[in-house]
């Protein structure tokens, strides 16, 4: 990656000191020929191999010492030079490690001279930053290449650096590149002084902290909007940690809870805000989440209580608080303040219910001069047995059996009148809606019992294929029992109003494979006008001169009240049919349903 | 003493089966009829005619006591008729009265008065 950092060459003998020792060995042993050489000729004529030899051992010394002399003169020379040879290759190694230092550092290094603030120096990290080379930048100043307001500050803080003496730390500074527009950078600044103390270079060291600061931005801008987001919130959002104390809450929640949020921050959620009745419920929930046996899944109805001790409904959805290593740390509430929807069901089910008894009190005007004429039949029986009993008093002797008799199918006949009554009270009656479990087929055969007469008055053959099986809904049986007369007699009216001879009412139930129970009331009447089609559900439309045309209309509120659904359709071989679907209970419930069938 | 013969036309078994009892304990012949049509179809409407006649108004099936009494008086039978009707046909009592009953009772009467009546009806039937 950096050109400039080289091979350090090994330490070692350079090749001239050694060219320098051969020579002086050399020249040692020239003196010594050339001086038996010249011995040779001067004194003993052409004995030279005599003095090569075998010299006088005086000769001998002194051409060895000479010899000797310059070997020695020699091997002084390499060693002086092989000592200076080395000391040089030291420094310049030690630059080079410096240097190669200095450019692998991953941080703008520069440095400039003192007294004119020019570049003497850029490593490669550097020139990489502001996309100048060495080249380009040594001997030039920051005026040479940045927006004069850069130059301004860099020199600025340069010759503040050199004035005092001290080490300056620029947290962050703006510096606009050849190559990557506007960066951020953290810089130090380093006085370097000579050796009198003056200062002498500026020693700068930069690092590119653009993206950190971009990241750290971007951080603070997610937890800006999460604070937002918290703010203008509708919901409650609250965080408990682990215990149960709260750890997060927002303005909304401190607005429906009634505490300030530093009020609120610390304290036990379930001891503070929830009623007592349900703690221990929502203690346990809250550990089943915690410790990954339930899933904080769909939304939870349930009460809290205000500072002010006021019962809030609130609709919440779960979600888990985890740690940085995925662990669970606590739990997050946001939560739908729903007390007004609530009270608005309430208010609109309290109503519901007396729009039925209205309905009940029309239905029973309807058939109220049926009724009448019913109770007169065991009535006249009763009244006109016992007339028949007092003349076989009279009579002597008196039939004892024959009195027993009579007086026994007159209090028969008073029972069944009794009977009557009753069922009449049960229709009168408002009675509080109450749930059961019911079997729909049991109770067709009850509903049936207030119709006999007005169907045998008409000449309408009923017919029953109930086969609703022992499956209960649960429901509340004054109620369906209702919406059973209303459509049975609204088949009967329909039959009457088109004056059909062989009129004929089925009533089929059946369980469907969507687990509910199917009630079909077929008539085979003139069936129902177009236009009361389309608008059959509506209050106060009615085609009978004596009804209220609130019937169907009731009818249906109280089926969906119910979860299930009422229709009413002309059939394609004439006549109308009107039915309607209820959800079956749990099966698990089903002994309950002993217990309430009879109703 | 010759019984006097009463026939009477009501849906309600009850009411049957106690008019019978008594009627028969006070002495008179009784043939009962539940409907207007089984009534009408007697064969024995054309010969032995009964003295009089108990007709309820409110009848199951198709005919009411009105539709009875139009229909003998279309056919030229004359018989005197007791009307019996429920509670609040009192309209329908003076609409029969006005095609020539004899009188009516409603539901419960007592005894004597329906004595009193079958009485004055067949006493009108002798005029």
């Amino acid at each position: 990656m950096n050109p400039q950092v080289g091979q350090a060459q090994k330490p070692g003998v350079p090749h001239s000191a050694r060219i320098l020792l051969l020579v002086a060995g050399l020249m040692g042993v020239a003196m010594y020929a050339a001086d038996a050489l010249v011995e040779a000729a001067l004194h003993h004529h052409g004995e030279l191999v005599d003095q090569l030899i075998r010299p006088d051992s005086a000769v001998l010394l002194i051409r060895l010492g000479v010899a000797g002399l310059f070997l020695a003169l020699g091997w002084a020379a390499y060693l002086l030079l092989r000592r200076e040879r080395s000391s040089a290759e030291h420094l310049r190694m030690a630059e080079s490690f410096l240097s190669s230092v200095v450019d692998n550092i991953p941080d703008m290094v520069f440095i400039k001279d003192a007294r004119e603030l020019r570049f003497v120096r850029v490593n490669p990290a550097g020139e990489r930053l502001v996309g100048l080379s060495a080249d380009e930048l040594i001997g030039k100043s920051d005026y040479d290449f940045f927006p004069e307001a850069q130059a301004d500050f860099f020199t600025g803080t340069d010759r503040n650096v050199l004035s005092s003496g001290q080490v300056l730390d620029i947290p962050e500074e703006e510096i606009d590149t050849r190559h990557m527009g506007c960066r951020l950078l953290h810089t130090k600044k380093v006085p370097i002084l000579d050796k009198d103390g003056r200062p002498a270079f500026l020693l700068g060291l930069s690092e590119d902290i653009t993206e950190r600061r971009h990241a750290e931005h971007a951080v603070q801008v997610e937890k800006a909007r999460a604070e937002h987001y918290l703010e203008i919130s509708r919901s409650m959002i609250v965080g408990l940690d682990r215990e149960g104390r709260v750890n997060l809450i927002n303005p909304r929640g401190c607005e429906i809870l009634g505490w300030t949020e530093a009020e609120i921050l610390g304290r036990n959620w379930f001891d503070t805000v929830l009623p007592e009745k349900i703690r221990t419920r929502e203690r346990e929930l809250a550990r089943d989440l915690l410790d990954g046996h339930a899933a904080p899944e769909g939304v939870y109805e349930g009460e809290i209580l205000t500072r002010a001790g006021q019962v809030r409904q609130i609709a919440w959805n779960l979600a888990l608080q985890r740690g940085p290593k995925g662990e669970v740390v606590g739990t997050l509430c946001s939560g739908q303040d729903v007390t007004d929807r609530v009270m608005a069901e309430l208010a609109a089910q309290r109503h519901h219910q007396e729009l039925a008894h209205v309905m009940r009190l029309s239905t029973m005007g309807e058939m109220a001069s049926g009724m009448a004429h019913e109770l007169n039949q065991p009535l006249t029986a009763v009244v006109t047995y016992c007339a028949a009993a007092m003349v076989l008093l009279d009579r002597e002797p008196a039939s004892q059996e024959a009195v027993r008799g009579t007086l026994e199918k007159a209090a028969e006949q008073a029972r069944r009148a009794g009977d009557i009554i009753r069922r009449l009270r049960g229709l009168v009656k408002k009675g509080d809606s109450t749930q059961g479990l019911i079997r729909v087929d049991g109770m067709i055969t009850e509903a049936i019992a207030f119709l006999e007469w007005e169907l045998r008055q008409s000449a309408i053959d009923l017919e029953l294929t109930l086969n609703g099986g022992d499956r209960p809904v649960r429901a509340d049986p004054v109620q369906i029992e209702q919406v059973l007369i209303n459509l049975i007699r609204n088949g009967l009216d329909s039959i009457r109003a088109g004056a059909v001879a062989g009129g004929r009412i089925e009533v089929e139930t059946e369980v469907t494979d969507r687990a509910t129970l199917r009630l079909t009331v077929r008539d085979n009447g003139p069936g129902i006008d177009p236009y009361v089609l389309s608008r059959l559900f509506e209050p106060f439309l009615t085609t009978k001169a004596k009804g209220l045309g609130i019937g169907l209309s009731i009818s249906r509120s109280i089926i969906e009240a119910h979860g299930g659904s009422l229709w009413g359709e002309n059939e394609p071989e004439g006549g109308s049919a009107f039915g309607f679907e209820l959800p079956l209970a749990a099966e698990e419930q089903g002994g309950e349903a002993e217990r309430l069938d009879g109703r | 003493m010759e019984r006097l013969s009463v026939w009477m036309v009501d849906d309600d078994p009850s009411v049957r089966d106690a008019l019978g009892v008594f009627l028969e304990i006070a002495g008179f012949d009784v043939l009962a009829f539940e409907s207007g049509e089984s009534f009408l179809a007697c064969p024995q409407l054309g010969g032995a005619r009964p003295r009089v006649l108990l007709l309820d108004q409110r009848l199951g099936g198709g005919m009411s006591g009105l539709d009875v009494q139009a229909e003998l008086s279309r056919r030229g039978v004359s018989i005197p008729i007791v009307f019996i009707t429920g509670h609040g046909d009192a309209r329908m009592a003076q609409a029969a009265l006005q095609q020539g009953a004899a009188s009516f009772l409603e539901k419960p009467f007592h005894h004597k008065d329906l004595l009193d009546s079958i009485e004055k009806a067949a006493a009108q039937g002798k005029r």
